[in-house]
């Protein structure tokens, strides 16, 4: 595993504290704003508990990258989960009384500067998000 | 193998230290909630609430980096409990990184009520008076 890409294996509950640890310390290396840093620990955490939540096994994967408008992080949420049959409803903000939000996607988009999202019900879900530094 | 690796880890949850002072509960949070750390917090916070017929606590999270929304979600929980519990709670010690993120994810904060630090509460405690 390079310095700048790790990946983390999400199963149990354990394992969102595992990511966020792991996130933290990555993105402490590579020099990032606390406030970008917390951004990007904050997603991870969001991901790695809708993959408990729904998925029950999928991956987190962050990655330094150069671009041409600069330097970013990418960060990718995997699983072989039941996928998303409505993404289009997934992507609303959820208001309910009890206060959830539901998958949090909109939540997450609006954190990170790139979204990206592919779901196929019965196959899995990925989602693609890029924070610039 | 891995049940042995999960029994320690319930068994390490560290408690949140919690202390009377003049009157007002202070809870104070130092480590990032996870699900295990907040289930024991609300156990605890509850029971301390009890025993100790607080009326008024601060939940100071400045020790928190990381909340998203489900943490939050049961912050929120909390203190909606500690309320039916005759317990005004209010938070304080928010960081700068985590109020951002919180407010990017869209969280409802109409049933909050913050202050910056420990006097910042003790003045709201008294205005309800």
């Amino acid at each position: 595993m390079s310095e700048q890409e790790i990946i983390i294996y999400i199963r149990r509950e354990h394992d969102v504290n595992t990511a966020l640890l792991h996130s933290k310390k990555f993105l402490n290396v590579l020099g990032c704003s606390e406030i970008k840093a917390n951004m990007i620990a904050t997603t991870v955490s969001e991901l790695a508990r809708n993959i408990i939540k729904y998925a029950k096994f999928g991956s987190i994967t962050l990655e330094h990258k150069k671009g041409v408008k600069g330097n970013y992080i990418e960060i990718t949420s995997a699983d072989t989960g039941p996928g998303i049959a409505d993404i289009k409803k997934a992507m609303q903000d959820h208001v309910s009384t009890g206060g959830t939000l539901g998958l949090g996607l909109p939540g997450i988009k609006r954190l990170m500067d790139e979204f990206q999202i592919e779901s196929k019900v019965g196959t899995g879900t990925t989602i693609r998000l890029r924070k610039w530094l | 193998m891995s049940e042995d690796r999960n029994l320690q880890y319930v068994t390490d949850i560290p408690p949140i230290p919690m202390q009377m002072n003049q009157g007002v509960l202070i809870a104070t949070v130092q480590v990032d909630l996870s699900s295990p750390v907040m289930a024991k917090f609300q156990n605890d916070l509850l029971d301390r609430i009890r025993s100790s017929s607080a009326k008024n606590v601060v939940m100071d999270l400045s020790g928190v980096t990381i909340m998203d929304s489900q943490e939050f979600h049961q912050i929120k929980k909390t203190i909606a409990m500690a309320k039916l519990m005759g317990a005004h709670c209010i938070i304080v010690g928010l960081t700068a990184g985590v109020v951002s993120s919180l407010v990017d994810l869209g969280i409802n904060f109409s049933e909050i009520e913050a202050a910056a630090n420990l006097e910042g509460a003790n003045r709201m405690f008294h205005l309800k008076k």
